[in-house]
């Protein structure tokens, strides 16, 4: 009877170990050491991103033998605490596309600085036909951890068809235009008191990317001041951004109500004809297939009095590169894939999948009207975003006032200084 | 001395069951205890999850005080609660005492009504994100139709959080009426045909006889119930991301929106002792009062 315990006793205790072994050992995933797996992070800009890089990762694979890479592409709206959670937990991907905008700010810090990896000759092979002054968007805390890569942005989209009906042959060009085009394409059509097309569109920060602060920007104004200490919107100037809201979404009410076409419904609403002008990121570019008829409009911001930033016609212009995490164990394969990357046959054909200019401007792109106009946009009229740790608080400062404003709930004054409050609050 | 002698044999003499319980035991402090401990930890300091942190103290519990955006997020959860659970607790118990009624199909209508639980959240709010599209959602047309007018469900900041109770309401309904459909049928019979023959009506019955014995289950949904609302975040996270302007901003969110967009992980570690001071707080008063209920009774 104690021999039976003894040995029960001794089975548990074994079976206990043997959990204890196949859990914490279950995270091998059955590699040898001798096979290098390159982990690629990037968020999607086709339905179909590995397509896209499948012959550059061919290619590396074909001339480093016994590397693989494992290319994930990882949905925008998890992005954020996707990258944070791989680098807080000390086994981040070997390489992520990073990008300007207060997306991955927390994040790019923990990439190494490209001068401390890359020997002169490799750095001036990666940095070939990008502008120096370029270099200030991918330097965070003094550390310049990529090259730009691709810049890519939002423009003024117009439904070319609604414009003509309501008898315009060519978009606004001040907002004051704007104001008046967008009464004109407001319109009840059966005079039931609801509104069935909408002048202008919804601002949003969901995947359409109709960023809100392009109003700023069109009175002069930026999130920041120059050394990102600060913000750049509390000047009584910056009031007149406010009031154009107002003007549109409570006085004239010719955009669409916030919230009405929560997510990527905005797009769908956009294609149906919906509204008719909106500021929108050039991945829509990739929504066109599905609607051969649609007859789609690209053309600068309407300008405003704010002549000083890009002359009154601002808008979003990031920059998109690839950086190596300081927790690579893999680096000098994490060089070569990069360089890869950077190599100009690839990259234009990359470039061109997603409608984006590369930043190597010896790279000469053969780009259809919709494509090349959103290109001239933002290369003419970007308005750089800067890496900060409060980026997206400051943003999301402005948003909520700008909220609170469309939707009636207080007036642009108030809507203002609430912006100025939680902007300089956030920066404390 | 020989009461610890005592235990400590027992502990010897039931070893087998320690062990098997220890990997638990484990895993309990590895993904329960020492987090919370490490989110305490995080609440005396300042900083981002990747960068370096100083401590603070108790800055950051004073500065919830102050700080607008979070009480309103406090605010919002606790309008969110006070309007789900008498919602999911009155329609669920209607529908449970209208299926405890009926006679043929009852397993079909109780797996259709169950139908929705099957659903993530996730699915549950795309699904109604489309019900109630201004043009061709369902939701939108039958109101039309009877001239009520379909309001902005997403983006009016006064009714946006009843949005998000309907969402939640349609989702995790059928977990209370087949709770409640069991409670029901676990109620004696003969307690019930005793108080008919006493001259009690349908509604006496119910409230003198039926619902007290069904006290462990009602006690078992009010706290589930309440644990459950307070956490919300999936729904406002898939419909609204918190706005408009905040209007829709809840504890859960305001945590996740401090430390993954704010970088304030501090503020966020904050915020989660809150919510689990305020959990724990709101069991304890719902287990008090079912307890008083129950000594008034006898």
């Amino acid at each position: 009877m104690k021999r039976k315990k003894y040995l029960s006793t001794i089975f548990i205790v074994a079976m206990i170990a043997v959990s204890f072994v196949v859990v914490f050992a279950a995270g091998n995933g059955g590699k040898t050491e001798k096979e290098a797996v390159i982990r690629v992070w990037k968020g999607p800009h086709t339905p179909d991103d590995n397509a896209v890089f499948a012959d550059v990762i061919a290619a590396f694979e074909e001339e480093n033998p016994g590397a693989t890479v494992e290319y994930t592409p990882t949905p925008w709206d998890t992005i954020i605490e996707k990258y944070t959670t791989a680098f807080a937990s000390g086994n981040p991907p070997d390489i992520i596309y990073a990008f300007t905008g207060g997306y991955v700010d927390g994040v790019v810090g923990h990439c190494y600085d490209i001068r401390d990896i890359f020997d002169d000759e490799e750095f001036a092979y990666l940095k070939k036909g990008v502008a120096d002054s370029l270099l200030g968007e991918t330097t965070v805390d003094g550390k310049l951890i990529a090259i730009p890569y691709f810049t890519a942005g939002a423009a003024f989209v117009y439904n070319i068809d609604l414009l003509n009906e309501a008898g315009f042959d060519r978009p606004p060009d001040t907002v004051e235009e704007l104001v008046a085009y967008a009464k004109a394409l407001t319109k009840d059509f059966n005079g039931d008191g609801k509104i069935d097309q909408y002048g202008y569109g919804q601002l949003s920060y969901d995947t359409a990317e109709a960023k809100p602060e392009f109003f700023l920007f069109d009175y002069g104004y930026n999130l920041f001041n120059e050394d990102m200490s600060g913000i750049g919107y509390s000047d009584s100037g910056a009031l007149d951004a406010f009031k154009l809201i107002d003007r549109l979404w409570n006085v004239d009410k010719t955009a669409v109500p916030i919230g009405l076409y929560p997510g990527t419904t905005m797009t769908d609403a956009f294609f149906d004809n919906k509204f008719a002008m909106w500021v929108t990121h050039n991945q829509i570019v990739a929504h066109l297939e599905n609607y051969p008829d649609f007859n789609m409009g690209v053309a600068k911001m309407p300008q405003g009095p704010g002549t000083n930033l890009a002359d009154g016609r601002g808008t979003y212009a990031g920059s998109g590169f690839w950086c190596i995490a300081e927790a690579t164990k893999h680096l000098e394969l994490s060089k070569k894939l990069v360089s890869k990357f950077y190599d100009p046959m690839y990259q234009k054909e990359i470039a061109k999948a997603f409608g984006f200019v590369p930043s190597n401007t010896d790279i000469k792109m053969e780009m259809d009207p919709i494509g090349k106009a959103f290109a001239d946009v933002s290369l003419n009229y970007g308005v750089p975003y800067r890496f900060g740790a409060h980026v997206n608080e400051v943003k999301e400062a402005v948003w909520r006032a700008m909220q609170a404003l469309q939707s009636g709930a207080v007036g642009p004054r108030d809507a203002w200084e609430q912006a100025v409050s939680e902007g300089e609050s956030a920066l404390q | 001395m020989g009461s610890s002698n005592r235990k400590f044999r027992s502990v010897i003499k039931n070893r087998n069951a320690y062990f098997l319980i220890a990997p638990n035991l484990f895993f309990l402090f590895l993904f329960l205890i020492a987090p919370f401990v490490w989110i305490l930890f995080l609440s005396f300091q300042k900083g981002g999850i990747l960068g370096p942190k100083v401590f603070v103290g108790f800055a950051n519990y004073l500065d919830l005080f102050q700080n607008k955006l979070l009480l309103k997020s406090i605010l919002n959860t606790l309008k969110y609660t006070v309007t789900v659970i008498p919602a999911v607790f009155i329609i669920g118990m209607v529908v449970a005492l209208l299926l405890n009624r009926i006679k043929k199909f009852r397993n079909f209508f109780r797996t259709l009504l169950f139908i929705p639980l099957l659903s993530s959240i996730v699915v549950a709010a795309i699904i109604w994100r489309y019900l109630v599209y201004p043009e061709y959602g369902p939701v939108s047309k039958i109101l039309e139709f009877l001239h009520i007018g379909s309001p902005n469900w997403f983006g009016d900041a006064k009714i946006v959080i009843f949005t998000i109770v309907l969402v939640e309401l349609w989702r995790g309904l059928p977990f209370y009426i087949v709770t409640f459909l069991a409670g029901l049928q676990s109620v004696p019979q003969e307690m019930v045909e005793a108080s008919y023959i006493d001259g009690a009506n349908y509604v006496q019955s119910l409230f003198h006889v039926v619902f007290p014995s069904m006290k462990p289950v009602l006690t078992f949904c009010l706290v589930m119930a309440t644990i459950w609302a307070l956490q919300l975040f999936d729904s406002v996270y898939v419909l609204t991301r918190g706005g408009p302007s905040s209007a829709s901003s809840t504890i859960v969110w305001s945590i996740y929106e401090n430390i993954f967009f704010f970088n304030r992980v501090g503020r966020g570690a904050t915020m989660s002792v809150v919510l689990i001071l305020l959990i724990a707080l709101m069991t304890f008063l719902n287990l008090k009062l079912t307890r008083f209920q129950e000594e008034q009774i006898t």
